[in-house]
């Protein structure tokens, strides 16, 4: 492994530069990581009309599978202006994160969402959309409501894109990948709060002394998230259509649902066998098949529940039911109603996942957490609300947020209406 | 289990020599535990050792609750279906770390409410866990798990319980999401060490049979009536690996089975010894040709059961009951060889 000068290990230097953020950490990790990152266009024509438009320009792993860029920041944004005043600032500013790196996970992929709470303030809620205020999604959760005006995802392969990005739009920084910085957005929003993650082979094991993983150092260098298992299948997630506003001003937006969930995972790795988390993170049939090798890579693009018994009959027969298999219920045409794009985070100290995902409506999301939570399955057989009902014995959720992300092209402080941006 | 740093350090004669010795067991019960007994029986037997519990307190939040409380590290067993996976302590581990819950107004213990605890330790760190729904022969139906505490010192502690995981036959409308409970305590090592140590005698360890429970009040512990008491007409019992099941009728019970064709069918199936709810398990009734689903229901007079409304049932047709998957719980040390592999039960 590649150690600096302080034998730091490279690796384990760059995941904390993201998640301490600021100039001094870019600078650190600039002079530690010789990275040419591409720059971006003066087209906004020529990038796509989806904010959330990201899947053509990933990289993708051996098996086809889209994979995920590897570090992310989530900025919480206030608002107190006058759009008609902002917007321009708005604009500015993202476009010269467009200028500077080209749009990809080797550059920077980025979204604008707004909260419900914000197109309230403007008098409304967002035309055409199901975008409700956040809520708790099961009687085991209190969370704290995140209700920011906006909110900024980041994301890149590279930890020092996201830190520069960061800082660019905080104002910090005049130039970004070489590339002038004609505004920041804290030019009309102040920041409320920053969360980071990460995900991929290496960096949840590069990450692992922290509260909720036990101190054997049990998570797998090639595990791409905390709990082991390769999660991003593409027939575990929704294609980027299905997700996709098909009418009114906001057509071609999508829904961001964002929560944190605490990860306990001292009882998966300490008390549970491999066979328990086999069993409890896809399906009973799997682990006794002994289907699954190391992440779960073997199973190529898709995670074979499709042969699975229904989740109600192991419940029954076999008193637990895998993860994957509950939600098989909320298959549409074979795939999923969400698209994930969840992370791994070590924010408060704490083994953390941002589950962030992206659906038409809301009502999309909180129907594929009914099937998660299972409550009809937990009421009437031997699995109980935590006790072999998937992985919800080691999650915890403390924080849920819902925001619109609109189409490019009113991305930058839209109206109820899809007013002009 | 692979990590066993207890058996480990302990060596093959050192295993032998101390088997059952009070003294040995004495200095570093917080490290050791006895090995299992041989050939344990495939019902409730008399485990190695028990301990005495220390509270860290009884909090209240409305009609409900919450008992926090602790003993020594035990191991115990995760159920999968019918299949055990033995979870030994680690050595890092300080306590057995337990949460109770009742409903004070209906005087029932609430088996089902996965409570989450959240703990900051004198040196202010933050400790939390969801503790496993577990059974044990001193406790009965609990939350609890092996935890690294801390120093010896003041603790606070919150514990949230979301008391609707079971239906019920009253009219109690059980909260959305979890309440709050609070807890301040001492801890300290000496105290724990203080806590009373039962070595069970030789002859007697892994023969059926169980210790009597804690003492800590039939409400907290949710045993359930003996058959000879139960306020319904009983239908029958019967006992298989331990497990007593006990059928009774009425014509409704509360706010179920209130249709004028309907009867109310309970199963109460509880250990035989102690009469602790065999909770998280999944059963069927069949009756008049039907096959209906017993539901895990709560009720003031029978505890947690299972139960089923049958349209058109007559006093003298057959009720076969099955145990489609056994009680899910994790055990303690004397349960968990038991309640598996029960064939269906006419009555």
């Amino acid at each position: 492994m590649d150690r600096d000068q302080r034998g730091v290990p490279r690796r384990e230097f760059l995941k904390a530069a993201v998640a301490i953020g600021g100039a001094s950490a870019l600078s650190a990790c600039l002079d530690r990581e010789e990275v040419s990152v591409p720059t971006g266009t003066d087209e906004p024509s020529s990038l796509p009309a989806r904010q959330h438009a990201w899947n053509a320009y990933a990289a993708r792993d051996d098996a086809g599978n889209v994979r995920p860029p590897r570090h992310h920041v989530l900025l919480h944004l206030d608002y107190d202006g006058d759009p008609a005043e902002d917007r321009d600032a708005v604009e500015t500013a993202l476009r010269s994160l467009e200028r500077a790196y080209e749009w990809s996970n080797d550059g920077l992929l980025f979204t604008l969402g707004y909260s419900p709470a914000y197109f309230e303030r403007r008098g409304g809620t967002p035309e055409g959309v199901d975008l409700p205020r956040p809520e708790a999604l099961s009687d085991l959760e209190d969370p704290t409501l995140d209700e920011p005006a906006a909110i900024l995802h980041l994301a890149s392969d590279h930890a020092q894109v996201v830190i520069e990005a960061d800082e660019a739009m905080k104002g910090e920084r005049d130039t970004a990948n070489g590339e002038p910085v004609a505004a920041a957005l804290t030019d009309a929003f102040s920041v409320a709060d920053r969360r980071t993650g990460f995900v991929g082979a290496g960096l949840p094991a590069d990450n692992q002394d922290v509260s909720g993983v036990p101190d054997s150092e049990p998570v797998d260098e090639d595990a791409p998230l905390y709990m082991g298992f390769k999660s991003d299948f593409e027939a575990s997630q929704a294609t980027e259509d299905r997700v996709t506003v098909q009418s009114g001003p906001f057509a071609g937006g999508t829904t961001q649902h964002v929560s944190h969930i605490d990860l306990d995972l001292r009882q998966w790795y300490e008390q549970d066998s491999r066979e328990q988390r086999e069993a409890k993170m896809f399906c009973p049939v799997h682990a006794e098949e002994d289907r699954i090798e190391g992440t779960g890579e073997n199973l190529g693009t898709s995670p074979q529940l499709e042969d699975s018994p229904p989740a109600e009959q192991t419940a029954r027969e076999d008193g637990i039911v895998g993860h994957g298999q509950k939600l098989k219920s909320v298959r549409e045409d074979g795939r999923p109603i969400i698209l994930r794009r969840d992370f791994d985070s070590t924010d408060g100290g704490r083994a953390g996942l941002h589950f962030l995902a992206l659906q038409r409506e809301i009502s999309d999301f909180a129907t594929t957490r009914d099937a998660m939570n299972a409550d009809d399955i937990s009421d009437e057989t031997a699995v109980g609300r935590r006790t072999n009902n998937g992985i919800r014995q080691y999650l915890s959720v403390t924080h849920r947020g819902n925001y619109l992300l609109p189409p490019r092209e009113l991305r930058a402080l839209p109206t109820p209406e899809g007013g002009d941006a | 289990m692979r990590r066993r740093r207890f058996l480990a350090g302990l060596g093959a004669s050192g295993l032998a020599a101390s088997a059952g010795c009070l003294g040995f067991l004495e200095t570093e019960p917080a490290n050791r535990e006895p090995p299992l007994p041989e050939n344990r029986p495939d019902e409730p037997y008399y485990p190695t050792h028990y301990e005495g519990m220390e509270m860290a307190g009884t909090s209240a939040n409305g009609r409900y609750r919450a008992m926090l409380s602790y003993t020594f590290p035990h191991r115990f067993w995760t159920v999968t279906n019918e299949e055990t996976e033995r979870v030994d302590f680690e050595s890092s581990e300080d306590v057995h770390l337990m949460v109770s819950v009742w409903d004070d107004e209906a005087d029932v213990a609430l088996p089902a409410t996965s409570p989450r605890i959240e703990f900051t330790n004198p040196d202010g760190e933050n400790g939390r866990v969801n503790p496993w729904q577990m059974l044990s022969q001193r406790m009965g139906v609990h939350y609890g798990d092996n935890v690294v505490l801390g120093p010896d010192g003041d603790y606070e502690a919150t514990v949230q319980v979301s008391p609707g995981g079971t239906r019920r036959t009253d009219d109690v409308q059980t909260p959305d999401g979890p309440l709050q409970f609070s807890f301040s305590f001492p801890f300290s090592k000496g105290r724990l060490d203080d806590l009373e140590f039962t070595d069970v005698a030789g002859d007697r360890e892994g023969t059926p049979g169980a210790v009597d429970p804690m003492g800590m009040g039939a409400v907290a512990a949710g045993q359930t009536p003996p058959v000879e008491d139960f306020p319904l007409d009983v239908r029958g019992s019967q006992t298989a690996t331990g497990a007593e099941f006990v059928v009774a009728t009425a014509d409704q019970r509360g706010t179920l089975a209130t249709g004028s064709d309907e009867t109310y069918v309970a199963v109460s199936v509880r250990s035989k010894h102690s009469r602790f709810p065999l909770a998280a398990a999944t059963l069927s009734l069949d009756a008049g040709g039907d096959t209906h689903q017993l539901v895990p229901t709560v009720d003031p007079d029978l505890g947690y059961h299972y139960a089923a409304a049958v349209s058109g049932l007559n006093e003298d047709d057959a009720l076969t009951v099955r145990q489609d998957a056994p009680c899910q719980l994790s055990r303690h040390e004397g349960y968990e060889t038991a309640f598996f592999g029960v064939e269906p039960m006419e009555f």
